[in-house]
């Protein structure tokens, strides 16, 4: 699935994507986390990892 | 909600028509100027256009105070024009402020509220306001330095004084600069807001 349409399915913009995937969201709204879940048929475990930040 | 959004899409054209009213004010302003220069005299203190602009005459004229008044008078009694020297000077700070304000609600109206051009605009006019402030203070004494020193005249006296109307600039400069403040914590709230997906 491309980015551009995992977006469209989850229904946030491209943009708003990338500042997820490249770690510089400050927060994330449960009603995302789930449109994703729900989208990708995973669960938040699976796309949240926790690194301690050196 | 309905109403938020509502005054929120209005924002642009509201924005447009003060920005509009602005661009006018400041035409006019600088119309009555030249208009004075050209055709104004000075009548007990108070700059007015002389009998051939009789229909303008009530609304367009130039009125100075404290020691601006003073200096005015002096300068008018040795035979220079001193519309040209205080008026110029006077008009300016207002020239700067309308500019700051078409220049924010330009912003306003391409819907850009929470930005740190709009921050600065706003603070540009309490930095005005404060100037001017100094300029109320200072000017008449420079200008009487100079033509003094300069040999233009031997007998103008230094005026300077501090009236209800540079404490009225100073409350007014220091509210503005508080609003600049409290709207660059709201600018730092929506930046933060944004990174929330």
């Amino acid at each position: 699935m491309k980015l551009n349409d995992l977006a469209l399915s989850v229904g946030i913009t491209a943009q708003n994507l990338s500042v997820l995937k490249s770690g510089r969201a400050k927060a994330i709204r449960f009603s995302t986390l789930e449109a994703i879940c729900k989208t990708l048929e995973c669960q938040p475990g699976d796309i949240l990892i926790y690194e301690v930040n050196e | 909600m309905m109403s938020f959004m509502f005054q929120h899409q209005s924002i642009p054209t509201v924005s447009k028509i003060v920005r509009a009213l602005v661009a006018l004010f400041l035409l006019m302003q600088v119309a009555s100027y030249t208009l004075l220069v050209m055709y104004g005299s000075n009548v007990d203190g108070t700059f007015e256009l002389s009998e051939k602009f009789y229909f303008f005459s009530s609304a367009v004229n130039i009125d100075f105070s404290g020691s601006w008044e003073n200096l005015a008078q002096a300068l008018t009694g040795e035979g220079f024009n001193a519309l040209v020297i205080l008026g110029t000077a006077d008009l300016l700070p207002s020239l700067l402020i309308y500019f700051s304000l078409f220049k924010l609600f330009g912003l306003y109206q391409q819907g850009l509220v929470f930005t740190t051009a709009n921050i600065q605009c706003i603070k540009n006019i309490g930095t005005v306001l404060l100037a001017w402030i100094a300029l109320k203070l200072l000017y008449p004494v420079v200008v009487t330095l100079v033509l003094r020193f300069s040999g233009a005249s031997d007998s103008l006296a230094i005026y300077m004084s501090l009236g209800s109307e540079e404490l009225r600039l100073l409350l007014i400069g220091l509210v503005i600069y508080v609003i600049a403040w409290i709207m660059n914590e709201a600018t730092s709230l929506h930046q933060e807001q944004e990174l929330v997906i």
